[in-house]
């Protein structure tokens, strides 16, 4: 017969440990640093071990895990450390970059020639509340509204702030296409 | 008493283009949103430019996964044993 705290090990190893690899992804995104990425996944998922009478079944054990990871990140490992450059949002996003390019590539496949790693420094790039809506949408799948919950803000808020973000991930990537010969900078 | 289906402009569209990608939207407004694409190319295209772009963001973002020393890290210090798949 099982005990309770085989029930515990066999239910947390069954839900919240295949999101390891999404974990990882965004402790790594907001991170930016490797070996950083690595102490907070483990901190994350021992804490939600430890916390697991407090999941409520049925709810996203993503969204539980990654508001833990950020908790966590916030508390104990974001310094004031600097990260680089970080784009000006409101410079980049005013517009989407197919009116530039709907002459000579309208379905963006310039895009594809991009690799994982540039995509990745790009969006390392964006200032930190852009990028964690990007992260939880993009990498995490999650909700507005449960990005919301996460990040403690209305979802009007997740709303603006992904669109924003994308629009100037998409212009920096769009630059970077151009720099490194992908397409052709068109002259509007 | 049925009520006029909703109407939305290329402005409105416009701002609710991830909105529609993201499946945000009440199905009233992403019907209205879904049927001025059907009727205007030019909002159509940006679309699907932003739902392409969309994608490729996601795939690229995703193509890491947790370092294996560092799962069996974990595995080891809660006692699992790493029998259920990934997602």
């Amino acid at each position: 017969m099982g005990s309770s705290a085989d029930d515990k090990r066999e239910a947390f190893e069954k839900e919240a440990l295949p999101c390891l690899d999404t974990v990882y992804r965004v402790a790594l995104r907001l991170s930016g640093d490797p070996s950083q990425a690595d102490d907070l996944t483990q901190e994350t998922m021992l804490k939600a071990f430890r916390a697991w009478h407090q999941y409520k079944q049925g709810t996203n054990v993503r969204a539980w895990l990654l508001t833990i990871l950020r908790h966590t990140f916030i508390n104990e490992y974001r310094r004031d450390k600097h990260r680089g450059p970080t784009v000006d949002v409101a410079e980049y996003e005013r517009f989407t970059v197919f009116h530039d390019v709907q002459e000579i590539d309208p379905e963006g496949r310039f895009f594809d020639q991009i690799v994982d790693e540039e995509v990745l420094k790009a969006v390392d790039q964006l200032p930190e509340e852009f990028r964690e809506c990007l992260v939880l949408s993009d990498i995490a799948d999650l909700s507005y509204a449960e990005i919301a919950e996460v990040m403690k803000v209305p979802v009007g808020t997740v709303k603006s702030r992904l669109f924003r973000a994308r629009q100037a991930l998409q212009r920096v990537l769009y630059d970077y296409a151009v720099e490194a010969g992908y397409i052709k900078r068109s002259v509007r | 008493m049925t009520s006029e289906p909703m109407q939305i402009d290329c402005q409105d569209a416009a701002k609710r283009l991830h909105e529609l990608m993201d499946h945000e939207l009440t199905p009233e407004i992403e019907a209205a949103v879904q049927q001025h694409l059907k009727d205007c190319a030019p909002c159509m295209a940006v679309y699907e430019f932003e739902e392409a772009f969309c994608r490729f963001v996601k795939i690229k973002a995703k193509g890491q996964s947790a370092p294996s020393d560092l799962k069996q890290r974990i595995m080891n210090d809660l006692g699992l044993t790493g029998d259920s798949p990934a997602r």
